[in-house]
């Protein structure tokens, strides 16, 4: 065991300490109230010591619920005790101190999960199979300026982009994935008869064993292949085909480099990039902008950060922009903005504010 | 329909709760350093958007430390896939480790208990062994649920001043 500390922590440490403890009290308290829970919060965003000490604290009360690590006490002392102490300088309520609401609650727990399987035998009659495994498949979420990297029950690694969302259901012959919302890399694990299928709202992406980059919104797709190869549907050009078993009009091959871009009812654009770096460049956090409108700037800048870049002159949002930033930094747009004598840049609450002059 | 959403909803939280609970109650491994750790969750928790949205602050806090923790693993476990002699060493290490380890915190334990006040010890163990809400522990201890408050606060600072642990 590797101390963590010395054993005089300075008076920061020693307060950071105290207030962690304080908060989990309250926390643990059945009637916490909703202000009391903000103030937590606050106070948890108020330094990075406060979240090491109320983690570390967390880590080590969860591990106490394991009652086999605890000393065998015979609890009605423990509480006679603790009754006749000095503490206890309240009269004490003229109350039996017996031990009796363990079992209780336990028939009561028990009741429940009957009452549970009931409705899971009832939903699973109504429902069907299919629709009960999509319910059940797994879903990731992303919080704004959140990044994952998560592993599939088949080895594949997905790395999710902030505010995204993505489901993944494994059926016998298929790995079926859906990328709701947001942005990922899939480095798919070679299986060649269980295809990977990823659905976007326009596209399915079908890949053997490969990597490849999906930016999905309500309207459009961009898929981009990192290694190997993969075949694209349009979407609604991949049920007729399925319904008629003909070759659809709209399915690509992509290789290293392509990069296609569907939009709903038009024809897809299909590009071969230089390079993918900038595909994959949020995974470091960083921002490519090549030519770049300077609104589709503001928000990708918008996917990391709750202070956002607003531009009011729809000229101004027009304006090419290049660099490389830090996609949790927009102050550094705001200053590179800034130096731009024929803009305005006003900093406000939520942000910035971007005019001409 | 509605019972099958809560269904799902039931089985979401499930999912979530059987990962912080593994997160809340196993040693870090080594190579991932609490403190680092704190660190990258702070930036993370900094962040969020709007916090008026986040209701539950502490179960928010557990999922994005234990979403970190894991994604640490895994990108240690893909770094540098292991030899087979070093897996050896892993797994014949495992064991004993965690077994030495639940006997230190036992002894730590115990101790940390023994030189608490007595109403301390009562409630942090009617609290964290028995599981019992504030409400139950002031009622068997004829004590206000404020004055429960009170003494918890002073027990979890005790355990955590004499106890070392990850």
């Amino acid at each position: 065991m590797h101390p963590d500390r010395d054993n005089t922590p300075d008076p920061a440490t020693t307060h950071a300490r105290q207030c962690a403890a304080h908060w989990l009290s309250v926390l643990s308290d059945e009637n916490c109230t909703e202000p009391e829970r903000q103030q937590f919060f606050a106070w948890l965003r108020a330094s990075g010591q406060h979240v090491d000490e109320f983690l570390r604290l967390s880590r080590l009360t969860g591990r106490m619920s394991q009652r086999e690590l605890w000393p065998d006490a015979d609890v009605a002392r423990l509480i006679a005790e603790a009754k006749a102490s000095a503490e206890a300088n309240v009269t004490p309520l003229d109350q039996p101190t017996v031990f009796v609401a363990r079992p209780e609650r336990k028939i009561v727990r028990w009741s429940m999960a009957a009452a549970v399987a009931c409705v899971v035998v009832l939903v699973g009659l109504i429902a069907g199979r299919a629709q009960i495994q999509e319910w059940l498949a797994p879903e990731y979420v992303t919080a704004v300026g959140e990044q994952r990297s998560i592993t599939l029950e088949d080895g594949s690694v997905v790395e999710l982009n902030s505010r995204s969302r993505l489901r993944a259901h494994f059926e016998a012959h298929l790995r079926a994935i859906e990328l709701l919302e947001g942005e990922a890399i899939f480095r798919v694990a070679k299986d060649p008869n269980r295809p990977f299928r990823v659905r976007t709202g326009a596209t399915d992406i079908v890949a053997v064993g490969t990597a490849f980059n999906v930016k999905a919104n309500d309207s459009r797709t961009v898929v981009t292949v990192l290694e190997g190869r993969v075949r694209v549907n349009q979407r609604d050009a991949a049920e007729r085909s399925a319904a008629a078993s003909a070759k659809a009009v709209s399915e690509f091959e992509l290789a290293v480099g392509d990069q296609l871009i569907v939009a709903k009812a038009q024809p897809a654009i299909r590009v071969s990039l230089r390079d993918t770096d900038k595909v994959t460049s949020w995974t470091e956090r960083r921002l490519i902008f090549e030519d770049t409108p300077l609104s589709a700037a503001a928000a990708e800048f918008a996917r990391y950060s709750p202070r956002t870049i607003r531009i009011e002159d729809p000229a101004v949002a027009e304006r090419k922009i290049n660099g490389v930033f830090d996609a949790t930094d927009p102050a550094s747009l705001a200053e590179f903005l800034k130096g731009d004598e024929t803009l305005e840049v006003r900093n406000d609450a939520e942000g910035w504010v971007v005019s001409s002059r | 329909m509605p019972s099958g959403r809560s269904q799902r909803i039931a089985e979401w939280a499930r999912h979530w709760n059987a990962g912080l609970t593994r997160y809340l109650r196993r040693r870090l491994p080594g190579r991932i350093d609490p403190q680092d750790l704190a660190q990258e969750v702070y930036v993370r928790l900094l962040r969020v958007e709007q916090i008026e949205h986040i209701k539950e602050p502490q179960a928010y806090l557990y999922r994005v430390a234990s979403n970190v923790a894991q994604e640490w693993r895994m990108r240690a476990v893909h770094a540098r896939p292991h030899s087979d002699a070093e897996l050896e060493t892993l797994v014949a290490t495992a064991t004993p480790e965690s077994l030495l380890d639940d006997a230190q915190f036992k002894a730590q334990l115990d101790s940390a208990l023994q030189t608490m006040t007595p109403m301390v010890r009562a409630v942090v163990y009617l609290k964290l062994r028995e599981d019992m809400s504030h409400d139950e522990i002031a009622n068997h201890l004829g004590i206000t649920p404020r004055m429960v408050r009170r003494m918890l606060t002073t027990g979890y600072a005790h355990l955590r001043e004499h106890i070392e642990f990850d």
